[in-house]
């Protein structure tokens, strides 16, 4: 597992890590790997996560373990959200900011009604290309996804490319209370500071730089819903 | 409640009143009784308890503020889902553009807040008087064009009441919620008899780097009133300009909704009892054709019948309509107040458009502020500019849009030449996305005799009520002012030094929270639902309140008109009340 040396390196969100799988299986025989839970198992460990966590997002983006997307499927999102926003060396890849996990999580809450999309759309990309979407090439997965755009990928339900770009956007610039916009990454890569309830004249004259502080509405109550 | 009296149920009407048979419980009798108290029925509210009249107000949605209201600085939530709206989201209206379709449900994004304080909670509190041209367009434009300048098919009309009429209550409404601006910097602005209460709120630099280019080029920018006090104002503080602010509710009371101005006045006098969770399902009638009150499901579920001697109708535009439509009995088989099959016709929405440039290297913290924080310009709104060479009447008002933006509205507002994803995309964002500015105008749509709305026959709610359907479209003269206005805009920012300028198309936007028409006032009972009092001409003791009087939409925001409008209505009908009343239907 590809671990984030600056994030790994936390007790505490390791130990709330193993605390969040126990607590989820309650119940349940205890070694049960995370993925044989149910979904709604997984929903109350993501839930007891979070309360834990705030900052909302787990410390490394391979813990996370999808609620309603399969594994394989999970891949291949995995794979979109890196061409959709790939890394460079300004701005943060899709994965590592967490677009796919507000995916998923949200596809479990306010977006249930996009799912069959989703597995259709999902499994239309897989194949497209031999071998695999998942394990392409990045060239080939362009060509996949812009095909897609273009609404002439096989077996790829009507207009899915605008609501996987839409979500993966949500997820890049969401409060990361859902799990997306881990770290602040995508408010950092915009520039803009996080919640900041106060802003003077002079912070909004132009070319003022104001500092990131990275305030996610957590502090002041919010939920994700 | 306690003195409740039970009474067998009521006879549902046919279309479609979800009462199973069982007990409605009769209340007291009320002088007033209000569906909705949102901008117009708090206005409303505070004039018809001030003087002494008792008023029960029903609305749909809770009773939030601060603590919630913060823990909604939530971009998703609030801009992108709006799941804090069960009951609009559960009865969304269907649209079609002409009659030979089939209406489909619309969701289009709008947001029409259910709460006590309605939609004043989280508008963008832009607080604009109307011009004069407003009130008079039909006949301005006949006057110096000729008939035969107006558009076909337009049922364009002059307004009840005049803009002189209508002063004084802006007047009132500004002072007492708490308007912030400068009168006087816009030469075309209708006399005003006193400046704004407050001054206007802080500068913020890329609306000051815009308003220069307007002046550069001879237009007249001035400041754009706000809805939101830019000092502390009646015991409330002043804006902060957090950034969270239209499509938000304001966390510490700066924003000038009637949840925070004129509804707690009103609470204090002791007259004004609010039940919110409360969805009213008709106005009832007596045998002597007048309104006896209504009837609702509580927030304990149980269906009441509220008697009162008036019956305001204060919930949205098209809430109101439906309610009138939803009424219908034997007295009134095609819905009250619609003998002359009125009600539903002239229903107007703006388009609403945006323009955008950007500027690389620029940083205008963008991410802060409000919308109403800025400049506005009515040099392409109304009659301000010669019509003689275009081919069209009207136009479009402008308003400097800078401020504001979120993070994921940020992410989709991308120049033409940049793709939608990948690398080039992401890094464009990263250099760009606080170097953008924006401009908005609202071009003053038309009313049509085709644009009408009333209830679908295929669609219901999941109370089996019908929703509303629009069948509604713009027309040509819309599309070229949205081209004229449109092109002069982007040269605007082109001026100011944008590397790109890019901008949206007219389209027809039913359902774009500036919703009016629908029950147009006038003197002629025959083609008009209201009087000039917002009484409707058939049951006198019946009004409507907001926007459906509207004969036009004006290129500016509505709220405070909406505003004015009900408390000129609301001040009529406490000094009338008795004759009001008793007077025959």
């Amino acid at each position: 597992m590809a671990e984030n040396p600056s994030h790994s390196s936390n007790p505490s969100l390791r130990l709330n890590r193993r605390r969040l799988v126990q607590g989820a299986a309650v119940g349940l025989a205890a070694a049960l790997p995370a993925r044989m839970l149910s979904a709604s198992d997984r929903m109350a460990a993501w839930n007891l996560w979070q309360q834990e966590n705030p900052g909302a997002a787990p410390d490394t983006v391979d813990e996370y373990v999808p609620i309603v997307l399969s594994a394989t499927e999970w891949a291949t999102l995995t794979a979109v959200v890196n061409r959709l926003f790939p890394k460079t060396d300004a701005t943060p890849g899709g994965a590592e900011t967490g677009a796919h996990i507000f995916i998923d999580r949200t596809l479990s809450t306010v977006y249930t009604a996009n799912i069959p999309d989703y597995r259709a759309g999902l499994a239309a990309i897989e194949k497209s290309v031999d071998g695999g979407f998942a394990a392409a090439d990045p060239d080939m997965q362009d060509a996949t996804l812009t095909e897609l755009e273009a609404g002439k990928l096989t077996g790829a339900p009507d207009r899915f490319f605008g609501t996987l770009l839409g979500h993966t956007r949500q997820g890049m610039f969401c409060d990361p209370i859902y799990g997306g916009n881990r770290q602040f990454m995508g408010w950092d890569m915009i520039g803009y500071p996080g919640i900041k309830l106060v802003w003077s004249e002079d912070e909004q004259a132009i070319d003022a730089m104001v500092k990131p502080e990275h305030i996610s509405v957590q502090k002041y109550g919010g939920q994700a819903r | 409640m306690t003195d409740a009296t039970p009474v067998t149920n009521a006879t549902p009407s046919a279309a479609g009143t979800p009462v199973s048979p069982g007990e409605v419980t009769k209340l007291e009798m009320t002088d007033v009784v209000m569906v909705g108290i949102g901008a117009a029925g708090g206005i409303a509210s505070y004039v018809l308890t001030a003087a002494g009249l008792k008023v029960v107000a029903i609305e749909a949605g809770p009773r939030l503020g601060v603590k919630e209201f913060l823990a909604h600085a939530d971009e998703l939530q609030s801009s992108w889902r709006w799941d804090g709206e069960p009951k609009f989201n559960k009865e969304m209206p269907t649209w079609r553009r002409s009659p030979d379709e089939k209406a489909e449900v619309y969701a289009s994004g709008a947001k029409m807040s259910n709460m006590v304080g309605g939609t004043s909670v989280h508008y963008a509190a832009v607080s604009y008087r109307f011009l004069e041209y407003d009130f008079k367009e039909r006949s301005s434009i006949i006057e110096r064009y000729g008939e035969e300048k107006l558009p076909k098919g337009t049922a364009i009309a002059d307004w009840a009441i005049t803009y002189d009429e209508l002063e004084p209550y802006y007047e009132n409404v500004e002072k007492l919620i708490g308007v912030s601006g400068k009168g006087g910097e816009n030469p075309f602005e209708a006399p005003r008899k006193s400046d704004y209460p407050l001054p206007p709120l802080q500068s913020f630099g890329g609306a000051d780097y815009l308003a220069e280019t307007m002046a550069d080029l001879g237009y007249h920018p001035y400041r754009t009133p706000a809805g939101i006090i830019s000092k502390d104002y009646d015991g409330r503080p002043a804006c902060t300009l957090c950034g969270y602010c239209g499509s938000y509710e304001c966390w510490n009371n700066a924003k000038s909704s009637t949840l925070v101005s004129a509804i707690p006045h009103a609470e204090k006098t002791g007259n004004l009892e609010i039940r919110t969770n409360s969805r009213v399902f008709r106005v009832l009638t007596d045998d002597s054709g007048r309104a006896s009150g209504v009837e609702y499901r509580g927030d304990d579920g149980q269906m009441y019948i509220q008697p009162a001697k008036l019956v305001i109708l204060s919930a949205y535009t098209f809430e109101n309509i439906r309610l009138l439509l939803l009424s219908a009995n034997d007295q009134f088989p095609s819905g009250l107040a619609n003998n002359a099959g009125q009600v539903g016709k002239h229903y107007i929405s703006h388009t609403t458009l945006f323009a955008f440039g950007v500027f690389p290297g620029k940083n205008f913290n963008r991410f802060s502020g409000s919308r109403a924080q800025g400049f506005s310009m009515d040099d392409f709104y109304g009659d301000n500019f010669d019509h003689s060479d275009l081919d069209f009447v009207s136009g479009a008002d402008v308003q400097t849009f800078p401020a504001e933006s979120n993070p994921i509205g940020a992410s989709r507002q991308i120049a033409p030449s940049v793709p939608q994803w990948g690398s080039d995309y992401a890094n464009w964002l990263h250099e760009n996305a606080n170097s953008v500015l924006e401009v908005e105008y609202h071009i003053e749509t038309l009313p049509y005799e085709g644009n009408y709305i009333d209830l679908d026959p295929d669609h219901v709610d999941e109370d089996g009520v019908p929703v509303i359907r629009f069948t509604y479209d713009i027309g040509e003269n819309e599309q070229r002012i949205s081209e004229y206005v449109g092109t002069k805009v982007e040269e605007l920012l082109t001026h100011r030094g944008a590397t790109e300028t890019w901008r949206g198309k007219a389209n027809p936007s039913p359902m774009s929270t500036h919703d009016v028409g629908g029950a147009r006032a006038g003197d002629d009972p025959e083609t008009c639902v209201l009087d000039k009092h917002l009484l409707t001409h058939e049951i006198p003791n019946l009004a409507v309140l907001g926007g459906a009087g509207f004969a036009s939409i004006s290129g500016h925001n509505p709220t405070e008109t909406i505003e004015a409008w009900a408390w000129l209505a609301a001040e009529h009908i406490a000094e009338n009340f008795d004759s009001i009343v008793n007077s025959e239907a």
